[in-house]
């Protein structure tokens, strides 16, 4: 119980003082993390491809495995405080904010109480004067009252004032019974948040475990929970545009801003048009809870069970059992997000390693097919960016393929870009399809999915107006970009197809970008064109109407891009010409393309 | 191609300037603190302002934990890019060694 005199008395500012303070440390362990991840563990880092070029840039043997080890760790315990006392620092602005509302609506019976003449003791009970009509020759005395909150105890001492001859005494009745409204506000303030603050410790050794970001993830929704006064959850724009979002990210204050990614991380991370450094953040909060929750609940789990084969009777034969089969889709969805999360983190840790850029984590869940969507390099800053919109199979547990091509494609492009700084974007912001056979024929993933695109392109444009942006897509990937084409405006200067099977529309002109800018490479023995353009080609009812355009149909109006690689998949192989076509579009290099004849 | 001994030796350097950070982070908490004494009204009168304080103390001694889990890296670092250990084997069991007190069996 909160009482009167401190609630009257305390200085609210120490509360916000505690906030700055853990807001301060949370920054500071932020800073220290990047360091560790972007620079400093780059060097312990063994050597990946002996023979390259660029072998000899980091420390080897089991020395330096074993100096990685202990500065990986650091890099969580750091990761881990900046979590942690981020979610600190939200409480006590909580704390402040909701409690200065409280003293000011005190203050301001505080004042009425003293302009009418009465005393509030120190104990929240109210003095009023003698006053009123004499009666007998006396002026009726004056009294003391206390306040009440409960509703039946209120109403007999309001009757009980109103039946006093001193007129004084409703007034110190009122008086009395809103402070002891705002004594009992504050007190729920107090009992709401304390166990919250109590949970918030630190952990007590250095070991940074599964349970460990478990009970983080846990300590996050205890305060939300308990937040909502001081940041709403349904102020978060949601299926909002790109615009919107950062016109309400801006419209915060700066520990506003903080205190949401604290508390609402998956909910930022996900929100186009705001900052690249802003999703980052959050997001890798987000991966580190979900891979703590999936390595405990993998660890949980109970052993197979027994049988796994039931006789299902006539036709059927011998099926799994309905038990063995909800463990083994259960176990199989959590080792494949794992696998996907254990591969981001690893981009992370690679950071530094053969100059690779910072890695910005636009974009993370793994629920489902799971959606990653990873820059190389910072966006917001780079003169020329590309987004990577990957084909059918793609997921986030086999994001590492499609990140791999990514950061050769970074590689290749920042090589020939003089001072001009390179982003390059994998974006898995859609459910691909995952079976070549049965699902990539639809066109409803492409269709369904090519809004996102869309909305994360417009979100670019928020963030940085001024770059030179390449949309590249790969087999169905190009069918999505077709799509927001075709839906929408795709904000983008260059368009690259790779493999494409169709695109949805049947000329280059609908691809929302300048004549001569919409370039497609379709190598030797790569059948997914010639199969696809049944499911996905275009029409052009120029050419009489009802014939099925795909990219590499000269009617289409790309321009072909020679490759020297073959098939469906090797297209950003390095050191090929391939690859470095797609790099000459990315920096805005189109004269120097080879193309094919 | 830069040396081993030099990277080891950058290396330490960095840890260095991260562990007075972390030193200074630690700091400024302690200074946001000092109106939250045991005696101030925050603690006396409100149980979130008692629950702070306990909070407060287990995050000094994890912070603390961890600056001199960062000077002991520095430490060894430095060993490893001077030629204090005598091969591969001793540089190895020293980053394997835990001696920061109350840390749990190096890992």
């Amino acid at each position: 119980m909160v009482s009167f005199r401190s609630l009257r008395d305390v200085n609210l500012e120490e509360f916000e003082a505690a906030a700055d303070g853990y807001h301060l440390l949370s920054s500071t362990a932020r800073a220290a993390k990047d360091e560790l991840s972007n620079s400093i563990i780059a060097k312990t880092m063994p050597d990946p491809e002996p023979g390259d070029a660029d072998s000899g840039q980091g420390l080897v043997g089991q020395a330096a495995t074993a100096a990685h080890e202990r500065l990986s760790r650091l890099s969580k315990n750091f990761h881990y405080t900046q979590v942690e006392c981020g979610l600190l620092g939200a409480s006590f602005n909580a704390v402040a904010t909701e409690l200065r509302a409280v003293r000011k609506k005190l203050d301001t019976v505080l004042a009425e109480a003293e302009s009418a003449g009465l005393t509030v003791r120190d104990d929240g009970s109210v003095s009023y004067p003698p006053a009123g009509r004499e009666i007998d020759g006396k002026t009726p005395e004056g009294g003391f009252t206390r306040g009440f909150t409960d509703p039946t105890a209120k109403g007999v001492a309001a009757q009980a004032a109103y039946l006093t001859p001193n007129p004084k005494a409703e007034l110190a009745q009122q008086c009395a019974d809103d402070i002891a409204n705002a004594v009992r506000e504050a007190s729920e303030i107090d009992e709401r948040w304390s166990p919250k603050i109590e949970r918030l410790k630190a952990q007590k050794d250095l070991a940074i475990t599964a349970k460990d970001w478990a009970n983080v993830h846990g300590d996050q929704r205890a305060v939300q929970k308990v937040a909502d006064e001081y940041l709403e959850r349904e102020s978060i724009p949601e299926g909002k545009t790109p615009g919107e979002n950062a016109k309400w990210w801006q419209s915060l204050s700066a520990q506003e801003k903080a205190d949401y990614v604290s508390l609402y991380p998956a909910s930022i991370g996900s929100l186009d048009g705001l900052p690249a450094e802003v999703r980052d953040e959050a997001n890798r909060a987000v991966l580190a809870e979900k891979k703590g929750a999936y390595e405990l609940q993998l660890a949980s789990m109970p052993p197979e069970p027994w049988p796994k084969y039931l006789n299902g009777g006539g036709r059927a034969g011998m099926v799994h059992s309905t038990e063995w089969l909800e463990w083994h889709n259960r176990r199989e969805q959590l080792e494949n997000s794992l696998m996907g999360i254990r591969s981001i983190q690893d981009r992370f840790s690679n950071t530094g390693k053969n100059g690779l850029p910072d890695a910005y984590l636009l974009g993370f869940s793994p629920e489902g097919n799971g959606r990653a969507i990873i820059a190389n390099g910072n966006p917001d800053t780079a003169d020329h960016i590309a987004v990577y919109v990957p084909g059918t199979t793609a997921r986030l547990e086999n994001i590492q393929g499609d990140m791999d091509r990514m950061n050769a494609l970074w590689r290749q492009s920042q090589s020939i870009s003089g001072a001009d700084d390179v982003s390059t974007i994998t974006w898995l912001g859609y459910d691909a399809p995952q079976d070549v056979v049965t699902d990539a024929p639809l066109a409803s993933y492409a269709n369904e999915g090519a809004p996102s695109l869309n909305r994360f392109l417009n979100g670019l444009d928020e963030t940085n107006g001024s770059q030179h942006r390449t949309t590249i897509g790969h087999s169905y990937g190009t069918t999505l970009i077709g799509s927001a084409a075709r839906q929408n405006e795709l904000s983008t200067d260059d368009v690259i197809l790779v493999g494409s099977p169709g695109v949805q529309v049947g000329s280059s002109s609908e691809m929302d970008v300048p004549a001569g800018n919409v370039w497609n490479q379709d190598a030797e023995g790569d059948y997914v064109p010639e199969i696809g353009r049944w499911g996905h080609g275009g029409s052009s009812w120029e050419i009489g109407g009802g014939t099925l355009i795909i990219p590499s149909d000269q009617e289409f109006g790309a321009k072909q891009l020679s490759t020297d690689t073959r098939g469906h998949s090797d297209y950003w192989n390095k050191g090929s010409q391939s690859l470095y076509n797609q790099a000459a579009v990315v920096t805005g290099k189109s004269r120097e393309v080879i193309l094919d004849q | 191609m830069r040396s081993d001994q030099s990277l080891w030796r950058t290396t330490a350097q960095e840890v260095g300037a991260l562990s007075r950070n972390v030193r200074q982070g630690l700091s400024e908490l302690s200074t946001a603190q000092r109106g939250l004494g045991a005696d101030s009204i925050p603690v006396t009168g409100f149980s979130i302002g008692a629950a702070q304080r306990s909070t407060y103390t287990s995050w000094k001694r994890y912070v603390g934990l961890v600056s001199r889990e960062c000077e002991e890296l520095t430490g060894k670092l430095e060993n490893a890019g001077n030629g204090h250990y005598a091969n591969e084997q001793d540089t190895r069991r020293a980053f394997v060694t835990q001696q920061s007190a109350s840390a749990q069996h190096g890992n």
